[in-house]
C-alpha cells in the first residue's frame, strides 16, 4: 500500500482523530450502562441520510442494516434491576489514509443483568469481539458499521463447563434479544472459538471501499467452511 | 534529558498509539492462535528478542520462535489430532484456533517512548478469559487469566516491532465459579493438602534464563512488581528494559 | 482551534493522565497506598468519595491511605500467625504485602484536557478483582464500578484532586451479584479484622447505591464534556 508521508500538523491532527475515535467508543459504554440507547443512535451514531441507509448494527446472526431498522430493534428502556457493562479494551484502530473514515477493533468481557422478578436476578457474562466502521460528519466522528460477536454466554457464579459445547444461537438470551435482523447469516459461530476470524482485525487502508465494511457488504464466508456445527458426520 | 524539538514529540506522540496497536494486534493474533503471523510481522527477530513468563526467558530469535511458534504449533495440531473423531466437523478447518481463543485484553497502560524516538515500553494489566467449545472432554471451557505485561517495542524500518514480552501471570481460575482466594485458604489449612495449580499450563519451552521469573497470587506472597512500570528514558539500554541487552 | 504545538502538548497531557492511573492501580496493587497521597495527589483541597462517604482534604486523604498500610500489616501479622511454619521468623516489615491483591484495570478513559490546560477530568470503568483477608479469612471480589477524577497541573507534572472511586458490584468471586450472596462465618484466627476500621469519613453520605435487583436503572458518574476553565464544567468532588 502506498504509504503517505504527513507533515507535523497533520499527523498530530490525526493522532488526535484516533484518540477521538476511541473516545467515541468509551463513551459509548458509558452509554450502555446508562440505558441510553436512544441517545447512542442519536448522538454517537451516523446522522446523514446517506450514512443512516447503510449503516449496520450486527451480532452473531446477523445484522440490522439501515438507521431505522436499527432503532426498532435497539431503542428500547430497561426497568430496576437493569445492570450493563460492555467496556472496551485492547483497541485497534486504523484511520484511513485520507483521514475521512476508520476501522476499529475491541473486546469486551462484558456482563449484562436483568431482575428476574422474583427478587433475583439473571447477571450474565458475555466476553465480545466488537468491530466497528466510523466516519466523520462536519468534523465529528461517528459510529457507521458495529459488530458485537459474542463468543459465549454464561451466568455469574455458574460453571460454564455444564454448558452443551454448541452455542444454541435459537435459545440464546443475548441472541433472543437481537431478534430478527434485516439480514440472516451466521458471521460468527461461537462453535469454533475464532476460527471464522470475524471481526477481523482491521488493516491499514488509504481510502474506503464497501469491501472492507464490517456492515454484511463487506462480509466473506471463511475459508474451509464446508462443515458448519455437527455436521460432517454422513461418512460413516 | 535535552530539550526535543515540536516535530520529534509528534513523532513520539504517533509512535504511542503505533505501539498500542502492534500490542492489540498480538491479543487478536493470539486469540487465534496465528503465532506464525504475530512472530512474522510484529516481532523484531534478532538476537535481543525475548519472550518471559512464570517459566523463564527465550532468548534470541530462533528460541522465541521454537517455543512460541513451534511448541504452540504442536498443542494445538494434537489438540486437532485428539478432537476430530469426536467432532469430524472441524475437517479442513485451521486447527490452531480451534485449540482455544486465548485473549489477553489490554488495559491500564502505562507507555513511554523514548526521547530518541527509536523504542517504546510498556506496561499493562491483561484481565483475560480462554475459552473452547469442542474439546477432548466433551466439555467446553471458560478460564480466567488475569496477567500483567512489561513490553519493549523498537523502530525497524519505519514500522514499530515488539522486542521484549514478560508476561507474569497473576490469577488462573474458572470463568466465575470459584473464590479462589478463599479456595487457597482452604487448600493450605487442609492437613492433607492437594498440590497447588502450576503457574502456567503445559510443558515449558527451552528458556535460556530459567525461572521462576514470576510467581501468581498466593495468600501467602506478596504481590511481585516483576514489571515496573516505565519511567521517562532517553534510549533503550539496560536501565530501561525488561529484558538485558545483548551486543 | 489549537495550534499545532498546542495539540502536541494536550496529547502528551492526556498521556500523562493515563499513565498516571495506571501507576496508581499499580501501587494498590503492590500494597503501596501510603505512597500514593505523596506520589499521585495534589495537597490543594482534596477530595476522596467512596460509595459511602467522602474524605475531605489532604490529612483525612492521606489518613485513609495509611489505614491501608495499617491494614495490610495487620493482615500479614494475622496470616503469620496462622501460619508460623511458611511465614515464622520474619520480621514486620519482611511479611509487610503477603495477603492482599487488589487488582484495578482501568478501562475506557474519557478525558477531557481544559481549554486554558490547567485541570483536566477523566471517567474510568474498573471491572477489579480484589483478593483480601476479611474477618471470614481470604476472600476473592470482583468490583464493578468507577474512577471518576479532576486532576490539576501543578509544578511536577499532573496531580489528583477529587477522586470518586464508586462500585456497582462487590461480592464474592463464583457467587451471582444477582442472587443473595452466601456469606461466610468469621473465623478467629482473623478475628482483629473485624474490629479494623478505617479513619471516619469527613462525611458519611451515600455516594452511589450498590447493585441490588431492585435498584432503578443508575447512571455512572458524569461523562467529562470540553471545558476551558473548571469553573465552567461539574466537579467530582462530593
Amino acid at each position: 500500500m502506498f504509504k503517505r508521508e504527513y507533515t507535523d500538523d497533520e499527523l498530530i491532527r490525526r493522532v488526535w482523530d484516533v484518540e477521538e475515535i476511541k473516545k467515541l467508543v468509551y463513551k459509548r459504554g458509558v452509554y450502555i450502562a446508562n440505558d441510553w440507547r436512544a441517545r447512542e443512535l442519536d448522538e454517537l451514531w451516523v446522522r446523514e441520510p446517506e450514512h443512516q441507509k447503510t449503516a449496520s448494527f450486527g451480532k452473531n446472526i446477523g445484522w440490522y442494516v439501515g438507521m431505522d431498522n436499527i432503532r426498532a430493534w435497539y431503542d428500547k428502556k430497561h426497568g430496576a434491576g437493569y445492570m450493563a457493562f460492555h467496556p472496551a479494551s485492547t483497541g485497534l484502530v486504523e484511520l484511513a489514509g485520507d483521514g475521512k473514515t476508520a476501522k476499529g477493533l475491541f473486546y469486551s468481557i462484558a456482563n449484562e443483568t436483568e431482575a428476574n422478578g422474583d427478587g433475583t436476578a439473571k447477571a450474565l457474562w458475555m466476553p465480545e469481539k466488537v468491530a466497528f466502521d466510523f466516519i466523520k460528519e462536519g468534523g465529528e466522528w461517528k459510529i457507521w458499521h458495529l459488530v458485537a460477536a459474542v463468543d459465549l454466554v454464561c451466568e455469574a457464579g455458574a460453571d460454564y463447563s455444564g454448558q452443551d459445547p454448541y452455542p444454541n444461537y435459537e435459545s440464546d438470551p443475548v441472541m433472543l434479544e437481537f431478534g430478527e435482523p434485516t439480514v440472516k447469516e451466521l458471521i460468527h459461530d461461537g462453535t469454533f472459538n475464532w476460527w471464522d476470524d470475524y471481526p477481523s482485525m482491521p488493516a491499514p487502508y488509504e481510502t474506503w471501499s464497501d469491501e472492507i465494511s464490517y456492515g454484511p457488504e463487506g462480509w466473506k464466508p471463511p475459508k474451509g467452511k464446508h462443515y458448519g456445527a455437527k455436521e460432517g458426520r454422513n461418512y460413516k | 534529558m535535552s530539550e526535543l524539538s515540536l516535530h520529534q514529540r509528534i513523532v513520539n506522540a504517533a509512535a504511542s498509539q503505533e505501539v498500542e496497536n502492534v500490542k492489540a494486534r498480538h491479543t487478536y493474533l493470539h486469540g487465534r492462535a496465528d503465532a506464525t503471523t504475530e512472530w512474522d510481522e510484529i516481532w523484531c527477530m534478532d538476537k535481543n528478542a525475548s519472550w518471559a513468563h512464570a517459566f523463564g526467558r527465550m532468548r534470541g530469535g530462533d528460541q522465541v520462535w521454537y517455543g512460541s511458534v513451534t511448541q504452540y504449533d504442536k498443542m494445538c495440531f494434537e489438540n486437532w489430532l485428539n478432537i476430530f473423531e469426536t467432532y469430524p466437523e472441524v475437517g479442513g478447518k485451521d486447527p490452531r484456533p480451534l485449540m482455544e481463543a486465548s485473549v489477553h485484553t489490554l488495559v491500564t497502560d502505562v507507555i513511554e517512548v523514548a526521547r530518541d524516538g527509536k523504542s517504546a515500553r510498556g506496561s499493562f494489566i491483561t484481565p483475560g478469559v480462554i475459552h473452547s467449545r469442542l474439546t477432548d472432554d466433551g466439555k467446553p471451557y471458560c478460564n480466567v487469566l488475569w496477567e500483567r505485561y512489561g513490553s519493549d517495542f523498537v523502530l525497524v524500518d519505519g514500522e514499530w516491532k515488539y522486542l521484549h514480552e514478560h508476561v507474569c501471570p497473576d490469577i488462573l481460575t474458572r470463568m466465575d465459579c470459584f473464590d479462589w482466594a478463599h479456595g487457597e485458604y482452604e487448600r493450605l489449612c487442609d492437613p492433607n493438602p492437594v498440590e497447588g495449580p502450576p503457574p502456567t499450563l503445559g510443558d515449558p519451552p527451552p528458556v535460556t534464563d530459567p525461572g521462576p521469573m514470576h510467581m501468581p497470587y498466593s495468600v501467602l506472597a506478596k504481590p511481585r512488581n516483576t514489571v515496573p512500570w516505565p519511567e521517562p528514558y532517553e534510549t533503550l539500554d539496560n536501565d530501561n528494559t525488561y529484558t538485558s541487552l545483548v551486543d | 482551534m489549537y495550534s499545532t504545538e498546542q495539540l502536541t502538548q494536550r496529547w502528551e497531557d492526556q498521556r500523562a493522565i493515563k499513565n498516571l492511573m495506571g501507576k496508581y492501580a499499580n501501587i494498590v496493587l503492590l500494597n503501596r497506598e501510603q505512597e500514593a497521597f505523596s506520589r499521585f495527589w495534589s495537597e490543594n483541597e482534596p477530595t476522596l468519595a467512596f460509595n459511602d462517604g467522602v474524605y475531605r482534604g489532604a490529612e483525612a486523604v492521606k489518613a485513609y491511605y495509611n489505614a491501608c498500610r495499617d491494614r495490610n500489616a495487620l493482615v500479614a501479622s494475622l496470616l503469620q500467625k496462622r501460619f508460623p511454619d511458611r511465614l515464622g521468623g520474619q520480621s514486620s516489615e519482611e511479611i509487610y504485602g503477603i495477603g492482599p491483591f487488589k487488582v484495578m484495570p482501568m478501562y475506557c478513559p474519557i478525558i477531557e484536557i481544559a481549554g486554558d490546560g490547567e485541570t483536566a477530568k477523566g471517567l474510568w470503568y474498573c471491572q477489579g478483582a480484589k483478593n483480601d483477608v476479611e474477618a471470614c479469612g481470604p476472600r476473592a471480589r470482583w468490583t464493578l464500578g468507577w474512577f471518576a477524577v479532576d486532576f490539576v497541573r501543578e509544578a511536577d507534572g499532573w496531580k489528583i484532586w477529587h477522586m470518586q472511586y464508586v462500585n456497582d458490584v462487590d461480592g464474592t468471586c463464583g457467587q451471582s451479584w444477582g442472587r443473595e450472596q452466601t456469606v461466610y462465618p468469621d473465623l478467629p484466627e482473623f478475628a482483629p479484622l473485624a474490629d479494623f476500621a478505617y479513619p471516619a469519613y469527613t462525611e458519611a453520605k451515600t455516594v452511589r447505591v450498590y447493585y441490588t435487583p431492585d435498584r432503578p436503572v443508575t447512571e455512572a458518574p458524569a461523562i467529562p464534556q470540553p471545558y476551558e476553565h473548571f469553573a465552567d464544567t461539574f466537579t467530582y468532588a462530593v
